[in-house]
């Protein structure tokens, strides 16, 4: 069972975002065979220099940087989403793969669940 | 797990928006349902629209395996909300439906915590005052919303 | 085979764009809560929108009739409840926009 979960939120201004992670980290804790795509608002999640104590919340990107370790080999980023919002300065992660629209289109057509978020 | 359909019928249209005909009953067997919910009761239309999916689907024969509350949509769990007497009483429809049918009502217990909503477990574990969960929902962790994306045939995702 | 449900109206520009670079003309669409007011606009859109990609476009009653939104059976098709559930289970799986 494929599992794709899209991420659409940008960070902070929501608990969404943070959600929707732990969600995938919990998948990727059970071991479940899932491919995360971050798209839309959630590009901003990837940015770098992020310091979310000045508004007394945790670093998302502590939680992105964590997903490797859970055996997330590859976080997909929707490049048409960084391009439009002018997102140059990702956060450092060895795992973000660039892909494009119709990149997309087949993920969400090969997959066996999706879970937007 | 396995699953097969009977499939006899089923007339398509081309491209344009036609009417559809399902000219017969379609037996399902042995394929089972989940369903995510996310957004608060009253708040939002999608709180009501997974209660009547869920109630048509086990009205129909069809298996559900798991109804799982997400983000906001744990306050459906609320033993406290109160709607006005003249409104529909989302809370009370779902332990009724969960009373009927034996559903897997399940609330996120983090999201839960966060949100004020507990059981009487979780208050004591927490030295809080009381608790405000409905007996018919169980607490627990994302574990069962990934055992419920493992076991289903189809989840469906009802948002805000 | 993807059955897309969409609850928001066309003024979601961005979530109905989305919808449209994901759907495949083997996809079909039910329109829920506030997405059956896109009902009254389907005619007015470019080809590349969803509304003429997907194979078929369904509306869920309750939701148009709650709206006022006349059931013209000529041009649209309209299930209740349990008919979405059936569909949920003829589709290979069900993707939620909102």
């Amino acid at each position: 069972m494929h599992i794709l979960l899209v991420q659409q939120s940008a960070p902070y201004g929501s608990s969404h975002a943070k959600e929707a992670l732990d969600i995938a980290l919990t998948a990727a804790t059970f071991e479940q065979d899932i491919s995360i795509l971050f798209t839309g608002d959630a590009c901003y999640q990837l940015m770098s220099n992020q310091f979310p104590e000045h508004i007394d919340q945790k670093n998302i990107s502590h939680m992105l940087k964590a997903l490797p370790i859970y055996g997330l080999e590859e976080v997909l980023v929707d490049e048409d989403s960084l391009n439009s919002r002018g997102i140059v300065n990702l956060t450092d992660s060895p795992v973000l793969k660039k892909i494009t629209k119709s990149d997309i289109k087949k993920i969400y057509q090969s997959a066996d669940t999706v879970i937007r978020l | 797990m396995l699953g097969f359909l009977l499939l006899c019928e089923v007339v398509y249209t081309q491209h344009e928006i036609k009417p559809l005909t399902l000219h017969c009953k379609i037996n399902v067997i042995d394929m089972n349902i989940s369903i995510l919910v996310l957004s608060a009761p009253y708040s939002s239309q999608g709180a009501h629209s997974a209660f009547r999916y869920t109630q048509a689907a086990l009205k129909s024969g069809n298996k559900i395996h798991r109804v799982f509350f997400y983000q906001d949509a744990v306050h459906a769990g609320s033993c406290l909300a109160t709607p006005p007497q003249d409104e529909f009483d989302l809370y009370t429809a779902w332990q009724a439906l969960k009373q009927d049918y034996d559903l897997d009502l399940v609330i996120c217990i983090a999201a839960a915590a966060r949100r004020g909503l507990i059981n009487e477990q979780e208050a004591t574990r927490h030295n809080k005052l009381s608790h405000n969960v409905s007996e018919e929902f169980e607490l627990s962790g994302l574990g069962q919303l990934v055992e419920a994306c493992a076991m289903s045939d189809r989840i469906i995702t009802f948002g805000y | 085979m993807i059955l897309h449900t969409i609850n928001k109206t066309s003024a979601h520009e961005g979530l109905n764009q989305q919808l449209s670079d994901v759907i495949d003309t083997n996809d079909s669409v039910i329109l829920i809560e506030n997405g059956v007011y896109q009902a009254q606009q389907l005619s007015q859109h470019s080809s590349k929108h969803w509304s003429n990609t997907a194979k078929h476009i369904y509306i869920l009653k309750e939701d148009a009739l709650a709206r006022g939104i006349a059931l013209d059976t000529s041009k649209l098709s309209y299930i209740n409840y349990a008919e979405f559930v059936e569909l949920s289970l003829l589709h290979e799986k069900v993707t939620s926009w909102y």
